[in-house]
């Protein structure tokens, strides 16, 4: 599989553009977290994406922050490595780097969660937030990092060093496709967290945090947008034949980690069938924006931030959102991380 | 000749303590302590294949039994001012 020679690549630096073409709301740069949102459902793609709301929930800020500093500890490693550091000189860094780092002391430790289990009301949800929360203290956060970097201390897959001579890392991409948006090359945006070579084949390697490890967890990113994504950034930016994604798994839970990875190859077939995806999105969020209504697709409730929205009746949802949610920035694809 | 007197060993503070401290302010060598820690866990577990387990049990509440939870009620009913229970029962029962 290969890419167009000639795709204008551009290392996401400095302050994020908007997503949106000029006094729209019609996006021209995608990422996997938008396309996830209005595949599921063009109502949270406007709560989430287009208006920007973030709920005012202590448990979805912890899975956030946990997921990001669990990403930033195997990225630092991996930089200590390419730096010349040994395996105990880069753990010791990491770890370093984790305690010093502001966010990991707003994780929970186990009196707050206690205090949360106290608050916690049954009638209002389920209790799934909370149950995640407990394993995402600060315990448990060191205790995945180092786990994991001594379980992989002799890791089989090795890190691409890209044509920048930098390892492939955190790398961040804005890729055209070749689809055009009003005018405006589409942009497909992410963050790759790590470019590998294993049994002689490159790959990209994506971390998941999970619950446990199973053969239906791996199954399901067979068929993931993000990874066809991935893949067909990896090519363009490590400038090397990717043959698809690694899953790497990590199972949080109380008494352990479990690790475990599986590679999830795309052939060119899937790739196709990736761009017309693509360019499917392209036509529905431009009709969406042009004519200002974003349908709701109750099939898809169960696990959205902002089903307590829709379940409000109309004339009640903005004083809800006032009071259950924050309006932020925004989740922007070209913001760099 | 006095007996000698018992010195307890030095407590090292582990993983679980140090990353609970409130503000999270650790010294180079308190972050060794945890690396030291979390690897020496992981080969216990490893080794053993007995799960990590952080934090400390808690004492476990001691349980009445029905003459103190009695006990403990009158005392609370007079300290009210209230007829003790044996008095609203019925006579015959």
């Amino acid at each position: 599989m290969s890419m167009d020679s000639d795709l204008n690549i551009s290392m996401i630096a400095g302050k994020a553009d908007s997503q949106f073409l000029p006094g729209t709301n019609i996006q021209f740069a995608w990422d996997s977290v938008s396309l996830t949102s209005i595949m599921a459902c063009p109502r949270r793609y406007q709560y989430n994406i287009i208006f920007g709301l973030v709920p005012n929930n202590p448990s979805y800020a912890i899975a956030l922050v946990f997921g990001i500093l669990f990403h930033k500890g195997l990225e630092v490693y991996q930089k200590e490595l390419a730096k010349g550091r040994d395996h105990d000189e880069a753990v010791h860094a990491t770890v370093r780097y984790l305690v010093d780092d502001p966010a990991t002391a707003t994780l929970p430790v186990d009196d707050h969660i206690e205090e949360m289990k106290a608050d916690h009301d049954p009638d209002e949800d389920d209790g799934i937030a909370l149950r995640n929360s407990k394993i995402r203290t600060r315990y448990y956060l060191l205790r995945s990092v180092v786990w994991y970097l001594e379980h992989y201390k002799d890791d089989p897959c090795s890190t691409i060093i890209m044509p920048t001579g930098k390892p492939a890392v955190e790398v961040s991409f804005r890729l055209p496709l070749g689809i055009d948006v009003l005018g405006t090359p589409l942009l497909l945006c992410g963050h790759i967290d790590r470019g590998v070579e294993f049994n002689d084949s490159y790959y990209v390697m994506d971390h998941k945090t999970t619950k446990s490890l199973t053969s239906q967890f791996f199954g399901m990113f067979h068929l993931s947008h993000q990874l066809t994504g991935y893949t067909v950034a990896g090519n363009a930016v490590f400038d090397k034949p990717v043959k698809g994604a690694l899953v790497d798994g990590v199972a949080l839970q109380v008494g352990q980690v479990k690790l475990a990875r599986a590679p999830t190859p795309r052939t060119q077939g899937q790739i196709k069938e990736y761009f017309e995806l693509l360019r499917y999105i392209r036509d529905r969020a431009i009709e969406y924006a042009e004519k200002d209504s974003y349908p709701m697709n109750t099939s898809a409730c169960y696990f959205c931030d902002y089903k307590n929205i829709c379940a409000q009746p109309p004339e009640y949802r903005d004083r809800y959102i006032r009071q259950h949610y924050s309006r932020k920035q925004g989740w922007n694809p070209l913001e760099n991380r | 000749m006095t007996s000698p007197v018992p010195v307890a060993a030095p407590q090292t503070p582990d993983a679980y303590e140090l990353l609970s401290k409130p503000t999270l302010e650790l010294s180079d060598a308190e972050v060794a302590l945890v690396v030291e820690d979390l690897r020496r866990r992981r080969k216990a577990y490893v080794q053993t294949g007995k799960v990590d387990k952080p934090k400390k049990e808690k004492v476990a509440a001691v349980k009445l039994d029905a003459d103190e939870k009695k006990r403990n009620t009158q005392l609370l009913l007079a300290q009210l001012n209230m007829p003790s229970l044996d008095s609203l029962k019925k006579p015959g029962k």
